[in-house]
């Protein structure tokens, strides 16, 4: 449980947090409305993250699912921080 | 099918464990902003016996002279935020908040230094000396100062403890708490999610007290899921938003604040002083007009650099039709006019999105009856949480795991949970007993509420019989409430019959509802002394092995 929270809990934020901010690369969105998305959604996909990884055996599912997810998404923002596109 | 056992068995794990961490200040956390959501209710039963009534048809008093009246008596230290609180729901009087230096010496030479420095372009302008904040109460009819020391603080107190614990970084920590909440709530319908609907009115009365307490905790959770979901996501919202708003600022407005906050619907309410003297404009007039215009019910006004050619002044309130939407308008004194620069769009997704959620949270839009729905769930969480808290350490006590942890929690769980009635039973009585002029009053009774609670836990350690210390609680608490009411009934009876006549119910609805209170727990006492509740006892149920 402990080693699980330690890992879980900034995981799962690092990768609400990206996903959060890979929305507010969507043109389409207003920035008001994209604010209010991302804090309430990011807010509830950290904790949807956390109990995901509650909700297995070990770590290593988690990882393997969120790890691919977090340098996906990492990516992309690192793309668009830096103007690439 | 065997992962879905497993799937269930670790969110159940996972909530046992978080639950029992987070219980105690969970508990404390509830239980204060149940009490919370009466807090205009409790402001006005502490102070209008003690003042004189107001007229609420009578027009304000001039409000440009009323603050250069008030602040003439302080150092008034102009760089800092003046606070005018109007009166309202809230609170019938007028609050202002006006920071000042230790001694007018003191903010002469401040003023001097700070204006040369400005002068020579020096970043350390700004920084040069700390001022205290004052805290006015004024009489709205005649604008005669009725108090400067705040005294009547308990309301205060208890939303602070709500949403900070007055912990330092206490904020923060409340967060987290919300946070892991939110976990526990998403925990809890993965584990009752098949039964979420056959077992919604399933309670085993005639079953032993281990299964009643289960029931319990599952109804409770399943009725108050929404509520529960909403009180989590805001704690979160209001407590962590630095997280988000810091990554946000960074990753994408490339650190400009400004331009974040202009998105958000607010604006960056900050200027420094030109230290030059300046004639402040009647606020009267402004105040009315906007009004009418922006159809706003203002409440407050905050004001910066007030006397100076830069000076701000940010009128806020209600949109009047809205039950949530707060708007603020900010007068620049240097333009004479509502200045583009410091007023945001009004009609904006996040500020009244969030303004929404917070208004759901305080339950400010709600009357009395609504409230009180809030306050029975708030406390139905309460009871959850030791309903919930007795089963996970029966568990682990048969598992015979982290036996001295759960020794440990046991008796917190006990003492701190217990012992927060009578705390609170004794701040009331303090709040009406303490002489008003009291310069410790606040921090009096904040400081003989966490003695009692620490107290309570402490004893909650050497206390075997479960049954009697939770019956002694509810006779102190009960004893405590009923001394309060008889002192209401004969020191003050008169004046809370006369606020009622007078239109301010609010004061002897408190005094007849902390009555209530008082016979609820006294009759508690005799039910949990003598009542043979079911086979097994609750030692039985706390202590197995135990005769």
């Amino acid at each position: 449980m402990w080693l699980k929270t330690l890992v879980a809990v900034p995981g799962s934020l690092l990768l609400s947090l990206s996903l959060m901010i890979n929305l507010a690369y969507l043109p389409a969105v207003p920035r008001d409305v994209y604010l209010f998305v991302g804090f309430v959604g990011g807010i509830l996909v950290w904790a949807a993250l956390l109990t995901m990884c509650y909700c297995v055996d070990g770590l290593r599912r988690p990882l393997l699912w969120g790890g691919p997810l977090v340098l996906v998404s990492l990516v992309v923002n690192s793309v668009f921080i830096t103007g690439r596109l | 099918m065997k992962q879905k056992r497993n799937t269930a068995a670790n969110a159940l794990e996972a909530h046992g464990w978080i639950g029992l961490f987070l219980s105690v200040p969970l508990f404390i956390i509830f239980w204060a902003g149940a009490i919370t959501l009466f807090y205009p209710e409790v402001q006005r039963w502490a102070s209008m016996p003690h003042y004189p009534i107001p007229n609420s048809a009578a027009p304000l008093p001039p409000l440009t002279k009323l603050i250069n009246d008030k602040i003439a008596d302080y150092p008034f230290d102009q760089t800092r935020q003046l606070t005018l609180s109007l009166p309202g729901e809230d609170f019938p009087y007028i609050k202002m908040f006006i920071p000042a230096f230790d001694s007018f010496n003191e903010a002469d030479l401040a003023r001097a230094q700070r204006a040369n420095l400005t002068q020579s372009a020096s970043p350390a302008a700004d920084a040069i000396t700390s001022s205290k904040l004052h805290r006015l109460i004024i009489d709205p009819t005649t604008g005669a100062t009725l108090a400067d020391n705040a005294p009547f603080e308990l309301a205060n107190f208890l939303n602070r403890l709500h949403f900070s614990l007055k912990l330092p970084q206490g904020l923060y920590i409340v967060g987290l708490i919300s946070f892991f909440f939110l976990v526990l709530v998403f925990t809890g319908i993965v584990i009752q999610f098949k039964k979420l609907i056959s077992n919604f009115f399933l309670f085993r009365h005639k079953k032993t007290l281990r299964y009643k307490m289960s029931d319990l905790h599952n109804a409770v959770g399943v009725i108050s899921l929404p509520f529960g979901l909403m009180y989590a996501v805001t704690g979160v919202m209001f407590n962590l938003s630095i997280v988000f708003q810091a990554v946000t600022l960074f990753a994408v407005y490339h650190g400009s604040t400004d331009a974040m906050l202009r998105d958000a619907g607010q604006v960056n309410f900050s200027s420094k002083p030109f230290y030059l003297p300046a004639q402040m404009p009647e606020l009267t007039p402004i105040f009315q007009q906007l009004e009418k215009q922006a159809e706003l019910d203002i409440n407050r006004l905050r004001i910066k650099n007030w006397g100076d050619e830069n000076a701000l002044i940010q009128f806020s309130g209600l949109a009047q039709g809205s039950f949530s939407e707060r708007l603020h308008r900010v007068y620049s004194v240097a333009e004479r006019d509502f200045s583009a620069l410091y007023n945001a769009d009004t009609n904006n997704v996040f500020a009244s999105g969030t303004d929404m959620l917070f208004s759901l949270h305080m339950a400010s839009f709600a009357g009395v009856d609504l409230r009180l729905v809030y306050f029975l769930l708030a406390i139905g969480i309460c009871v959850m949480i030791v309903a919930g808290n007795v089963l996970w350490l029966v568990k682990q006590q048969k598992r015979k795991t982290h036996p001295r942890l759960l020794a440990l929690m046991r008796c917190l769980t006990l003492g701190a949970c217990v012992s927060i009635i009578p705390a609170t039973a004794l701040a009331f009585l303090l709040e009406r007993i303490l002489p008003v002029d009291l310069t410790v009053r606040s921090d009096g009774i904040a400081w003989v509420f966490g003695l009692v609670l620490i107290g309570g836990s402490v004893l909650g350690f050497y206390y075997r019989n479960i049954k009697t210390f939770i019956a002694a609680g509810c006779m102190v608490s009960g004893l405590l409430l009923l001394i309060l009411c008889v002192i209401d009934g004969l020191v003050y009876g008169a004046k809370l019959v006369n606020l009622w006549r007078m239109g301010h119910g609010q004061a002897i609805g408190v005094s007849l509802a902390l009555w209530v209170l008082a016979m609820i727990l006294l009759v508690c006492v005799p039910a949990l002394m003598f009542k043979n509740h079911s086979k097994k006892s609750f030692r039985q149920l706390l202590l197995p092995g135990s005769a």
